[in-house]
C-alpha cells in the first residue's frame, strides 16, 4: 500500500506527495504528458531529442547536472511513445535544489544553438549504438510500421530515420517546448521522508509563478481494426534467425489490460512458463522465446519474439507458437497456473515498492491514467482475472488477420 | 520576488547510518550475515561461493555450472524446481564473475519456509542433467555468436585478454570452447567448489523469526572448504595498441587502460577518485568533452575496478566511426590534463559530493546495505571502510592527485584497443 496526498496549483500543476520515512533519499519525479505519439510524422524522434535538450541549460541555470552532482544526487530521464519522464534522487537535505532545477527548466530553456548541435549528434550516435550498429537493433523499427498504419505508434521513440533528427531546427525545438512543456501538462511526485506542508510550500514557491500554457488537446487517429494478416521478411548479416509475431491488443486504460498481461505471464514469465517448457525445453524449436505486452497507453501490441534453434525452419517455429496460441483459445488456464502467475505479480509488486523512485514513477503514471490510487488497486485488478477472461482475450486478439509477423533471416 | 539565478546553499552530505548486521554462526561454523528491516514482508537470501572462472580448468565451466544450479537434482527434475519457484512467486538470480558466484533468492516471507529448502537443496544437489545442459549450452553459444558481432563485446574481450594475458582473468572463451564442455566438467566443478565450499550467506529484509533455525538445518552440515588464498597479481604495463577492423561498423568501440590493484593497495581509493573525475559521472571530463562538447558519442566512462587478485583501470566508449581518431586524441588530451594541471578546488569538491551521494544511495535500506556489506566482506572489510573513505576524501589535494596521475596514467602504461574503423 502506497500512501499519498495530492494537490494542484492554480497553474494546473498536479503534485503528489508520498511519505516514506525509512530512506534518507528523496525521489523527485516530473512527468510530462508528451511522447513520440505527439510528434509530426515528418519530424519523428523529436520528443526524445527534446529530452536531451532539457539538460542543455535553462534560463537561470547554465549547468543542470552540476547542481545535481553538488547536491549528491543522481538524475536521468526517459522518453516513451507516451510520456517523457525526468527524475532526480537526492539526499533529503538538498531537496530544494530539485525544485529550483525543475521549475527553472519548466519556465524556459536557454535554447542555445550549441546545445542543439551537440545533442543532435549525441542522439544520432545513440541511434547508431542501439539500433543500427547492433545485431537485431532494427527489429522494432520494422515492427512498428508493420503493425500500425495510422496511429503514431508506427514510429519508434528514437524516430523513423536519422534525417529527421538531422533536420531539426531551433524553431521546431521552441515550438515543441511551448506546446508541451507546461505546468498544466505535467505531474510532479515527491517521495521520501517529506510531508505535505513542506512540499506544498516549496511547490508554491518555485512553480506557482509559471503560467499555464496553451496545450493542444490530443487528438490522435485511431488505428483501424486490422483485417488481414501481414508479414515482412528481411535478411540481415546476423548469426541467428529470429521470429516475431505481434497482435493488436487493448489500451492501458481498458479493463482487459490485466488479463492480457497475465496471459503473457502464463506464456513466458519464469522458467516454468509454457513457451519455455514447450518450445525451448520440449520441442527445442527456439533457444529463447518471450511473450510480452508493450504497456502502451493507447491500443498496444502483444508480442511473441524468439531466436530459432539451429536447423529449425521459420515454418516449424511459427507452427510451434500457433499451437500454444490455439491452446489458450480452446482450453482454460488451470487454477494452479493462474494462481502461479498472480503470485508472481504480487511479489514483483511488493519488491518494486522497496524503491522510492519506483513508487514515485508508479504514482505519476497512475495519476496520468486518471487516479494515483490505481497504484494500489492494481493488485485487486490482477486478482480479479479469471481463466475465462484470459480465454476470451486469446480468442479476441490471436486471430490470424490481427497478426503481424516478422521473419528476420540470417544471411 | 524569487531570485532564480541565486544558487541555493548546498547542505553537506552526511554519512548514512549503517544498520548493524547480526551474525548467526551455524553448527559447522558457517556465518550468516543478517540485515533486518525494510518494512515489507519479504526478504532476500544470497549464497556466495568461491566459484569464479579463475578456478576453472576448462573455459565456460564456472559460468555453465552457475547457470545450471537450479536445473535438477537426482530426486527433482528441473521443471519441478522452476514450478515451485514460480508458484510461490519467488525470483532467483544466478551470477558469476571471475572471482565468485552469487546465487540469490527473493521471496515473500509467507513462503520462506517452503521455498528456501527447495532452493538450497537444488544448489547443493544439482545433478546437471544432459538434456538441460545441451539446451542451456546452445542458448549461450547463440548469444555468444550474436555478441561476437558487437564492436563493444569484441573490444572488451580483446582488452581483458591483453591486460591479463598472464593471469586467468584474461582467459576469454571462444566459440570452439562450447564444443569442448561436457556435463561431467560441471559435476566436477560443482563437487570441488559448491558441495564443499567456503560459503558465505547473506539475508536481508524483514527476516522471519525462524530463519536462523531453518538455515542451521539446511546449511549447518555443509562441508566447509578452506578459504582460497588470494595471490595479488600485477604485471608490467606497456603502450600496446590492438586495432581490429570491423567492416561497415557505424561506431568504433574503444578501450584504454591498464592492470592496477584492489582496495588493499594504498593508492586504490585515490585512483578510483581520479577515475570519477575523468569519467565516472555525467559531468565528468570525458563526458563533457567528448559527448557534451563534441557530440562524438552517446556515452563514455572511466572506471577503476577491483578484483580479488588484482584490479584494472579502463576507459570505454563507442564513438562515431569517422571520428575515431579525434576521440582518441581527446581522450589522451584529458589524461594529459590530469597529469599536468591541478584539479581546481571546485571540481574537487563537486566530485566529493557526488561520491558521498553515491555512498548514501548504496546504503538506502537493508537490501542495499546488505549488498554493500557483502562486497566489503570480499576484501575483509566492513562498514568501517566508509570512514576511511571519507577521511581520504577530506584529505584529498590536487597536488597528490596530479602525482597519482603521473604515477599510473602515463600513455606509455596504457594499452589501447579499437574495434571498428581503424583507418
Amino acid at each position: 500500500m502506497i500512501n499519498f496526498e495530492r494537490f494542484e496549483l492554480a497553474n494546473g500543476l498536479r503534485v503528489i506527495v508520498h511519505q516514506d520515512k525509512t530512506t534518507p533519499m528523496v525521489a523527485f519525479n516530473v512527468l510530462y504528458d508528451v511522447g513520440a505519439r505527439d510528434e509530426d510524422s515528418s519530424k519523428t524522434g523529436f520528443a526524445h531529442l527534446f529530452e536531451h535538450l532539457m539538460f542543455g541549460g535553462s534560463t537561470h541555470i547554465a549547468d543542470y547536472d552540476e547542481v545535481v552532482e553538488k547536491s549528491g544526487g543522481q538524475n536521468n530521464a526517459f522518453t516513451s511513445n507516451d510520456i517523457t519522464n525526468y527524475y532526480i534522487t537526492l539526499p533529503k537535505d538538498n531537496l530544494e535544489q530539485a525544485f529550483r532545477l525543475e521549475s527553472d527548466r519548466m519556465l524556459s530553456l536557454a535554447f542555445t544553438p550549441k546545445s542543439l548541435e551537440v545533442q543532435r549528434q549525441v542522439v544520432i550516435e545513440e541511434f547508431k549504438q542501439n539500433y543500427l550498429n547492433q545485431p537485431y537493433g532494427d527489429i522494432h523499427l520494422l515492427l512498428r510500421p508493420l503493425a500500425y498504419k495510422v496511429h503514431p505508434y508506427k514510429w519508434a521513440t528514437i524516430g523513423k530515420q536519422v534525417s529527421h533528427i538531422e533536420d531539426a531546427t531551433m524553431d521546431d525545438v521552441k515550438s515543441f517546448f511551448y506546446k508541451h512543456y507546461a505546468p498544466n501538462n505535467a505531474i510532479l511526485v515527491v517521495a521520501g521522508d517529506v510531508n505535505l506542508e513542506e512540499i506544498k510550500s516549496l511547490s508554491t514557491k518555485w512553480f506557482s509563478n509559471i503560467e499555464a500554457r496553451d496545450v493542444p488537446k490530443r487528438n490522435l487517429p485511431k488505428e483501424p481494426r486490422q483485417e488481414e494478416a501481414r508479414t515482412l521478411s528481411v535478411e540481415r548479416d546476423v548469426p541467428v534467425d529470429i521470429l516475431y509475431k505481434v497482435f493488436h491488443m487493448c489500451s492501458r486504460k481498458d479493463q482487459r489490460y490485466f488479463a492480457t498481461d497475465l496471459m503473457s505471464d502464463v506464456l513466458s514469465r519464469g522458467n516454468s512458463s509454457r513457451l519455455y517448457e514447450s518450445l525451448v525445453m520440449g520441442q527445442k524449436l527456439f533457444s529463447d522465446i518471450d511473450a510480452f505486452i508493450g504497456g502502451d497507453l493507447d491500443e498496444g501490441l502483444f508480442y511473441f519474439g524468439g531466436k530459432l534453434s539451429k536447423g529449425v525452419s521459420m515454418e516449424e517455429a511459427e507452427a510451434g507458437i500457433n499451437l500454444e496460441i490455439e491452446k489458450l483459445k480452446t482450453e482454460l488456464v488451470s487454477d494452479a497456473e493462474l494462481t502461479k502467475v498472480k503470485n508472481k505479480v504480487i511479489s514483483a509488486h511488493m519488491f518494486s515498492e522497496l524503491n522510492v523512485l519506483n513508487k514515485a514513477i508508479n504514482l505519476a503514471t497512475s495519476e496520468l491514467l486518471g487516479d494515483p490510487n490505481l497504484v494500489n488497486m492494481q493488485l485487486d485488478l490482477y486478482n480479479a482475472v479469471s481463466s475465462e477472461n484470459i480465454r476470451a482475450i486469446a480468442k479476441d486478439i490471436f486471430r490470424s488477420e490481427n497478426s503481424n509477423t516478422l521473419y528476420y533471416n540470417a544471411k | 520576488m524569487l531570485d532564480r539565478k541565486q544558487e541555493l546553499e548546498y547542505n553537506e552530505i552526511k554519512m548514512p547510518c549503517f544498520l548493524k548486521a547480526e551474525t548467526y554462526v551455524l553448527k559447522n561454523g558457517m556465518k550468516v550475515t543478517a540485515m533486518n528491516g525494510g518494512g515489507q514482508d519479504l526478504c532476500r537470501l544470497e549464497l556466495v561461493f568461491e566459484a569464479g572462472s579463475k578456478l576453472q580448468t576448462k573455459a565456460l565451466q564456472a559460468a555453465m555450472c552457475n547457470a545450471m544450479l537450479l536445473e535438477g537434482t537426482l530426486s527433482k527434475k528441473a521443471n519441478e524446481i522452476h514450478e515451485s519457484i514460480d508458484f510461490y512467486g519467488a525470483y532467483t538470480s544466478l551470477d558469476v564473475n571471475s572471482d565468485r558466484s552469487v546465487v540469490s533468492l527473493y521471496t515473500l516471507n509467507k513462503y520462506f519456509n517452503t521455498i528456501v529448502p527447495i532452493f538450497i537443496d537444488a544448489i547443493k544437489n544439482a545433478c546437471f542433467p544432459e538434456e538441460e545442459f545441451q539446451v542451456l549450452l546452445d542458448q549461450r553459444k547463440q548469444s555468444f555468436s550474436i555478441n561476437a558481432e558487437k564492436v563493444d563485446f569484441i573490444a572488451r574481450k580483446a582488452f581483458f585478454a591483453h591486460l591479463f594475458k598472464n593471469h586467468s582473468y584474461g582467459k576469454e572463451a571462444t566459440l570452439a570452447n562450447f564444443q569442448e564442455l561436457s556435463r561431467e566438467d560441471l559435476i566436477e566443478f560443482h563437487k570441488s567448489h559448491y558441495k564443499k565450499a567456503n560459503l558465505k550467506t547473506y539475508l536481508s529484509g524483514e527476516i522471519p523469526p525462524n530463519a536462523h533455525k531453518l538455515l542451521d538445518e539446511l546449511l549447518g552440515d555443509w562441508e566447509q572448504n578452506k578459504p582460497i588464498v588470494h595471490k595479488p597479481f600485477t604485471d608490467k604495463t606497456s603502450q600496446d595498441k590492438i586495432h581490429i577492423a570491423k567492416e561497415g561498423a557505424l561506431q568504433s568501440a574503444i578501450r584504454i587502460g591498464r592492470v592496477c590493484f584492489n582496495s588493499h593497495h594504498k593508492d586504490y581509493l585515490e585512483l578510483k577518485y581520479l577515475s570519477v573525475v575523468l569519467g565516472g559521472y555525467f559531468g565528468s571530463r570525458l563526458m563533457s568533452n567528448i559527448r557534451e562538447d563534441k557530440g562524438l558519442t552517446y556515452g563514455i566512462g572511466a572506471m577503476c575496478v577491483q578484483q580479488e587478485d588484482s584490479g584494472f583501470f579502463a576507459i570505454s566508449t563507442e564513438v562515431k566511426a569517422e571520428s575515431t581518431q579525434q576521440a582518441l586524441t581527446e581522450i589522451y588530451k584529458e589524461l594529459k590534463r590530469l597529469r599536468e594541471d591541478l584539479i581546481p578546488e571546485e571540481e574537487l569538491n563537486l566530485v566529493k559530493s557526488y561520491i558521498m551521494g553515491q555512498i548514501l544511495s548504496s546504503a538506502d535500506g537493508p537490501f542495499a546495505q546488505s549488498t554493500s556489506l557483502k562486497n566489503l566482506h570480499i576484501y575483509n572489510l566492513d562498514f568501517e571502510f566508509y570512514t576511511t573513505y571519507q577521511n581520504m576524501l577530506n584529505k584529498l589535494n590536487s597536488n597528490s592527485l596530479k602525482d597519482l596521475a603521473n604515477k599510473y596514467l602515463k600513455e606509455k602504461d596504457l594499452c589501447e584497443v579499437v574495434v571498428g574503423n581503424i583507418s
